[in-house]
């Protein structure tokens, strides 16, 4: 096995039980977005965009649509000789094996694979996040500074940083203490959840951490507080770019409005950053003699007869005339009859909604999917 | 059974009246519906039925976009170990003729190693989605060595002039052949779809050129039908070849048909194309779109009607797109209005020029024009 000097591991296998019902039947980082992506396609396509070619993809709820999007890592130019994408389910050993028990768990599970590639360092992704990030200038700032791990942080607010993993830092960046959701944050740097490790301490850390009974087996929790403790360099690497965590239906609704704001700074338009994806072509997306658009994305496959304003249209989709599309997000194959009009509103795939007004308010309204709204 | 045939795609056609189109590609790489190159039709029509060996018989020269678009076949499921796709250029000694008689003759060796005991020889600018199942059934019932495919016409068919027409006796058998010079009602026009043993069309080839005869492989094939025997197969589908613009333009405007569109491009799982991750269209206020197509990575701004609008073209405020075909990447400039027209890629169009062209003759701007004051 060729050396790679990092490879990334990408957690993969929420549940995302705060974005029901869209997560009954596939993990979070499936989920779709931003038209014709999964929200995964963003952490991979940063990893190839960073030049990274090997990826563990560690994956454990509902894992058959995730397991197909990735395939062979083709899409992402994955499909390599040496190295490549990997899907890394739990599995059994002579001594049975278990489930991921979290985060640290799911690597202490998996130091078989990175051994393999024999890694300087690791890079530690989650699945559920939109943000263009060059990984690569991440890993130059962590051999520059020499430090164990490097965490990628964001600056918010003081209220917002009672949700995050909050680091006080010195003048140079290195950290001094972390607190996980702090109820009186004392900074506002908090962690996107993008580690880098240096791959020999990292390996030290997950065992000894797997041999405490007391221990979450938590990044956050256990392992990063541990290497602290032990006096460990521990830095940050700021990120001044867009970056959403998606996991709400309020959250994903407000990342696809962001798509379609001047102001924000999505942009999945970026030249020489592809966000890629795997799926089928389809058609290019056809508008009947009295469609209206404003203000809107829409996608190859999609057939739009009706009015569309402010919203993001799937592949698949087809809005009739005389059916009104407000401030919302059809998923793909989604069919919108006559007369309908559907506000604030997040509707799943493959769902079919044949009469009524359908509208959110502050909370945005979803509608399962592939069911019959009549 | 499907494993049992290899394809050979003819992308040698003339282009002559399709010049501003071809100035720097081969008919079969002309993009097409807003996102397809015609070849993705045979390419496409070929592998759903299981063809795991594709050989394309290319031109000598301007195949950059041809083999850009083509890959090594990864979109049609031909990145294969054995197997796959294989680009069959003219040797040296025959690389000023355009005649693929020539060319195949030329990689023999190739037909030779391939395993497959069948060839479906296909050309590549027949736009058309076509199930081959029933062709290859009828080929192999017939028990004849050669099938040719061909297409009964409608009076005012302007898609398939310039093909070969077949006359045949009452026992279905071939008599003669002719050109079609104007639309025939029944004529039966050779789509240029040909089924044959490999072993008969390497015999064929390399059986001495009869009468000194440098050309068309099918045209070989029919010259040697005295010693062979053919079956005739007639398919009902909508199809049309690319030969000049004007057909082009006729067959790029049907799409804007329903059925047409749902037969030609969505039928039989859809066209297989290359994949480019381009992001979704999108819609600025006041843009107004009817009647038309709008591939992903556009930027609109103005309006769009009666059009097919390619990948990644933008078009500002107040600008009008009527009637017309535009490739990928132009650029269309404030209260431009374009009507009649089909624009190659990349074209940019400054603030306010007007460009109209006649009806149903439409004006082609090059690639890569620049029009500003």
């Amino acid at each position: 096995m060729r050396k790679k000097e990092m490879i990334a591991m990408l957690l993969a296998g929420g549940q995302g039980s705060r974005l029901v019902p869209l997560t009954a039947d596939v993990a979070k980082p499936a989920i779709d977005f931003g038209g014709k992506y999964k929200i995964i396609d963003f952490p991979l396509s940063n990893c190839t965009n960073s030049g990274i070619d090997t990826v563990g993809i560690l994956t454990q709820y509902r894992p058959f649509l995730l397991n197909n999007h990735i395939g062979t890592g083709a899409a992402w130019n994955m499909n390599n000789a040496h190295g490549g994408a990997a899907v890394l389910p739990p599995y059994t050993t002579q001594d049975g094996g278990s489930w991921y028990k979290g985060t640290a768990n799911a690597i202490y599970q998996n130091i078989q694979y990175i051994d393999m590639y024999t890694p300087d360092h690791v890079l530690i992704l989650s699945g559920d996040h939109i943000y263009n990030m060059d990984y690569n200038e991440m890993l130059e700032a962590h051999k520059k500074s020499n430090a164990d791990v490097t965490i990628a942080a964001l600056t918010v607010t003081l209220e917002e940083a009672k949700r995050f993993g909050i680091m006080n830092v010195n003048d140079d960046n290195t950290i001094y203490e972390f607190e996980e959701k702090p109820e009186h944050p004392k900074s506002t740097l908090a962690s996107m959840g993008i580690y880098i490790f240096k791959w020999s301490e990292l390996r030290k850390y997950l065992i000894l951490d797997e041999e405490d009974p007391k221990s979450e087996k938590d990044f956050g929790m256990n392992i990063l507080p541990n290497m602290l403790n032990d006096g460990l360099k521990m830095v940050t690497h700021s990120f001044n770019g867009y970056w959403k965590d998606v996991g709400t239906i309020n959250s994903l609704w407000e990342a696809h409005m962001d798509l379609l704001s001047d102001e924000s700074e999505l942009d999945i338009f970026t030249p020489g950053w592809k966000i890629y994806t795997s799926g089928e072509p389809k058609a290019a997306a056809y508008f009947g003699e009295n469609a209206e658009v404003s203000n809107s994305m829409v996608v190859d496959g999609a057939c739009v007869y009706g009015t569309v304003t402010n919203s993001v249209i799937f592949p698949g989709v087809v809005v009739e005339e005389g059916a009104e599309i407000v401030d919302s997000v059809l998923f793909p194959g989604v069919k919108i009859k006559k007369g309908v009009k559907i506000e604030r509103t997040i509707v799943g795939q493959n769902t079919e909604v044949q009469s009524g007004t359908h509208a959110g308010n502050e909370t945005i309204k979803v509608i399962a999917q592939n069911s019959i709204i009549k | 059974m499907k494993n049992s045939y290899m394809g050979l795609i003819l992308a040698t056609q003339p282009n002559k009246n399709i010049r501003a189109l071809t100035k720097n590609r081969p008919i079969a790489s002309i993009p097409f519906g807003g996102r397809y190159r015609i070849i993705d039709f045979p390419l496409t029509n070929l592998t759903k039925v299981g063809v795991k060996n594709v050989g394309i018989v290319i031109p000598h020269k301007n195949i950059r976009s041809l083999r850009d678009h083509i890959r090594s076949g990864q979109f049609w499921d031909l990145n294969r170990k054995d197997g796959g796709i294989f680009l069959l250029q003219p040797t040296i000694d025959n690389a000023v003729t355009k005649y693929n008689v020539e060319n195949l003759k030329s990689n023999l060796e190739y037909l030779h190693k391939s395993k497959e005991k069948n060839v479906i020889i296909y050309s590549s600018n027949l736009v058309g989605n076509i199930d081959l199942n029933p062709i290859i059934e009828s080929h192999e019932e017939s028990g004849k060595d050669v099938t040719f495919v061909y297409k009964k016409l409608d009076s005012n068919d302007r898609l398939h002039l310039g093909t070969k027409t077949f006359t045949l006796n009452s026992e279905n058998e071939y008599q003669s052949s002719g050109v079609l010079v104007n639309s025939e009602e029944n004529a039966k026009s050779f789509l240029e779809i040909t089924i044959i043993e490999k072993s008969l069309l390497m015999d064929i080839l390399s059986g001495g050129v009869q009468n000194g005869y440098k050309g068309d492989v099918n045209k070989f094939i029919e010259l040697n039908l005295g010693k062979l025997t053919s079956n005739f197969y007639e398919h009902t589908g909508y199809t049309g070849f690319v030969t000049s613009t004007e057909s082009f333009y006729e067959l790029s405007m049907n799409l804007l048909d329903r059925d047409t569109r749902l037969e030609l491009l969505l039928s039989n799982g859809g066209i297989s194309t290359k994949i480019q991750d381009t992001p979704p269209a999108l819609f600025r206020k006041g843009s107004k779109v009817s009647n038309s197509l709008v591939a992903n990575g556009c930027k609109i701004k103005g309006s769009i009607k009666n059009s097919i609008i390619s990948r990644r073209v933008i078009i500002e405020e107040g600008a009008s797109i009527e009637n017309s075909v535009i490739l990928q990447s132009c650029t269309i400039g404030k209260g431009v209005e374009i009507k009649n027209v089909i624009m190659d890629k990349n074209v940019t169009v400054g603030k306010y020029e007007q460009i109209i062209g006649p009806k149903d003759l439409p004006i082609v701007i090059e690639k890569k024009s620049v029009y500003e004051d």
